[in-house]
């Protein structure tokens, strides 16, 4: 059966499943119940680990309502995040989920965790030498004194853009976000704007590298 | 009993036909449901030349349904015909949706992709290009509708748009020697972000599919078979389940389509059209016997 957990101020949820087959970090799943949200929403998996799913949700949106039910559970979509050398991952509040099973998968170098409070660094667990701020000291702001070079960031689209425009010589991976309907790269809805045109976060990413996304098309 | 059913000399297996759109070129959507169970399969929209869409967002979720600001987003009538239309399915009827703007830009698609299609769907009422949808113009939707008869023989279906008069749309669509219509694209509609004051979508509205719009093309399908017995009409909008099939059927549609269900379980089709068997069996009546019984009296 699935399991609930509720942050302090009831802002995030902690849902877990048991779940048999495989998903890689990047993936992601949607969720629904009978009685609805109408279209599927798209999460990250935050973690799987000996047969548990876990996802990392953001409440006060319509799914929290229907996640008492008999949750239909669909999945995994899109691509894993390739594995990247000597990385340091930048995470902005529940973009923390994609980054959380990363480092729980490969090794990485340092690791800088922005949240808008103290209630979702308490809630979720975060790995000892990493550095965590928040608002309004930005991830950003911590990584102009990082030495390394390759990045991989999960998180809103302002922290994304902030990320691209203040290392222009580094190598930068984001999963990327675009509201979604069907999951699979039928419908179109998921478009990003690339260096080979338009692509889909569902069925071409959802991680990309940075340098060939044209963000100002896309976050307009 | 019987599902098949016969349109302009087309057999269809059953009356359930995706919609145009959701599931793009069907590539996917055919990993989960064979065209050998389904009626028809409709193509998206085809136009002269490759369609970037829209900007982002391009959908917004609403809690009966969905708007859409895809804007008909298409690789263009050249790259489809080499290398998406020689590979759409052939155990189902092929559809193709054709767009553009002029009538030369419509009998241009038309001409090109009538070889891969059985039939062929023009679309007069994508809610998400330009300012105003074709069907709005009469002058110019017959000399569309008119361009596309004179290029192919293959049956013309006229896609409507559901924000104008139904009624007076199918009028012209008979006018120009159209037999089947369907009802219809997406209606238009917005929301808006009270945290910043701003619409959702850049484009302000976007296309309403899925159960909050299915009230209102039942409605448009009932007014249409109404006035025109003989016209031929394709019910399109919010089906989730066979019973919505079957109140489309009484309200007069001939055939089904079926989008953003489609899209959101592409398993589900396959049920629907059991449960759709089902039905029939209870009522110990063909497909065709129920078309627009609620015209009659309901069933007899
Ligand atoms: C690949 C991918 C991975 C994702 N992973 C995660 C994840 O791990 N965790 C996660 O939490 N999310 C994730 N998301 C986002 C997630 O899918 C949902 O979109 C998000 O959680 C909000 O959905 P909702 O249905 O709960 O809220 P919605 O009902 O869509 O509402 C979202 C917010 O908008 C507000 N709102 C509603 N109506 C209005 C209005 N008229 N004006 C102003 N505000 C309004 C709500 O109050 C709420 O705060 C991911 C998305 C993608 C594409
Ligand atoms: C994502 C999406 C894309 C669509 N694209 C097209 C299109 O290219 N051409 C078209 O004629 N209709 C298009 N439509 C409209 C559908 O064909 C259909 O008319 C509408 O969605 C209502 O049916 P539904 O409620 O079953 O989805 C699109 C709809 C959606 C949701
Ligand atoms: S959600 Fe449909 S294409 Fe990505």
């Amino acid at each position: 059966m699935e399991m609930l957990k509720v942050s302090k101020k009831g802002s995030y949820i902690l849902l877990e499943l048991p779940y048999s087959g495989k998903a890689m970090p990047g993936q992601f799943f949607t969720i629904k119940t009978q009685a609805g949200p109408y279209i599927p929403r798209p999460f990250s998996v935050y973690d799987l680990k000996d047969g548990n799913l876990k996802f990392l949700i953001k409440s006060k949106g319509e799914t929290e309502k229907f996640l008492n039910g008999d949750l239909i559970v669909d999945g995994p979509f899109g691509n894993a995040i390739p594995k990247i050398d000597d990385v340091l991952l930048m995470a902005g509040g529940v973009g923390y989920a994609p980054i959380h099973f990363y480092a729980s998968t490969y090794d990485f170098e340092e690791m800088i965790v922005g949240m808008p409070d103290d209630e979702l660094f308490d809630f979720v667990d975060i790995p000892d030498h990493c550095i965590c701020v928040v608002d309004p000291t930005t991830p950003t702001d911590v990584a102009k004194l990082s030495p390394l070079e390759n990045i991989l960031a999960c998180g809103p689209n302002e922290m994304i853009k902030d990320i691209k425009g203040a290392f222009p010589e580094s190598t930068i991976y984001a999963v990327m976000e675009e509201k979604m309907a069907c999951a699979r790269g039928m419908c179109e809805g998921c478009a990003v704007m690339t260096k080979d045109g338009v692509k889909f976060v569902c069925k071409d990413g959802p991680t990309f590298n940075v340098s060939e996304v044209d963000l100002e098309w896309t976050y307009r | 009993m019987d599902l098949s059913i016969e349109i302009e000399g087309i057999h269809f297996k059953n009356p359930i036909v995706t919609a145009s759109g959701p599931l793009g070129f069907g590539d996917e959507f055919f990993k989960y449901t064979s065209s050998d169970t389904i009626g028809g399969f409709t193509s998206k929209t085809v136009t002269p030349y490759p369609i970037t869409g829209n900007i982002p967002p391009r959908l917004v979720y609403l809690q009966n349904g969905l708007l859409n600001s895809i804007g008909l987003q298409n690789p263009g009538v050249d790259f489809f015909i080499q290398k998406i239309a020689p590979s759409l399915p052939q155990t189902c009827v092929r559809i193709i949706s054709v767009g553009g703007e002029s009538p030369e830009d419509f009998a241009n698609v038309t001409k090109k992709v009538e070889k891969f299609a059985d039939m062929i769907e023009v679309n007069l009422s994508c809610p998400n290009v330009g300012g105003s949808v074709i069907a709005s113009d009469s002058k110019l939707t017959k000399e569309i509708l008119s361009a596309c008869k004179m290029t192919t023989k293959k049956p013309l279906i006229a896609k409507l748009s559901l924000d104008l008069d139904t009624v007076w749309q199918s009028q012209i669509a008979m006018e120009s020697g159209i037999k089947i219509v369907n009802i219809g694209n997406s209606i238009q509609g917005a929301r808006f972000n009270v945290k910043t004051g701003k619409p959702f979508l850049k484009n302000v509205r976007g296309g309403l599919s899925g159960p909050a719009f299915m009230p209102i093309a039942l409605w448009k399908v009932y007014q249409v078979k109404q006035a025109f017995p003989e016209l031929t009409i394709i019910g399109l909008g919010g089906v989730e389940k066979a019973e919505d099939v079957v109140e489309y059927i009484v309200a007069g549609a001939s055939l089904i389509e079926i989008g953003t269900q489609a899209m959101i379980d592409p398993k589900s089709i396959q049920k629907i059209i059991e449960d759709l068997k089902k039905i029939l069996e209870a009522l110990k009546l063909d497909i065709k016997e129920i078309i627009g019984a609620s015209h009659r009296g309901g069933f007899r």
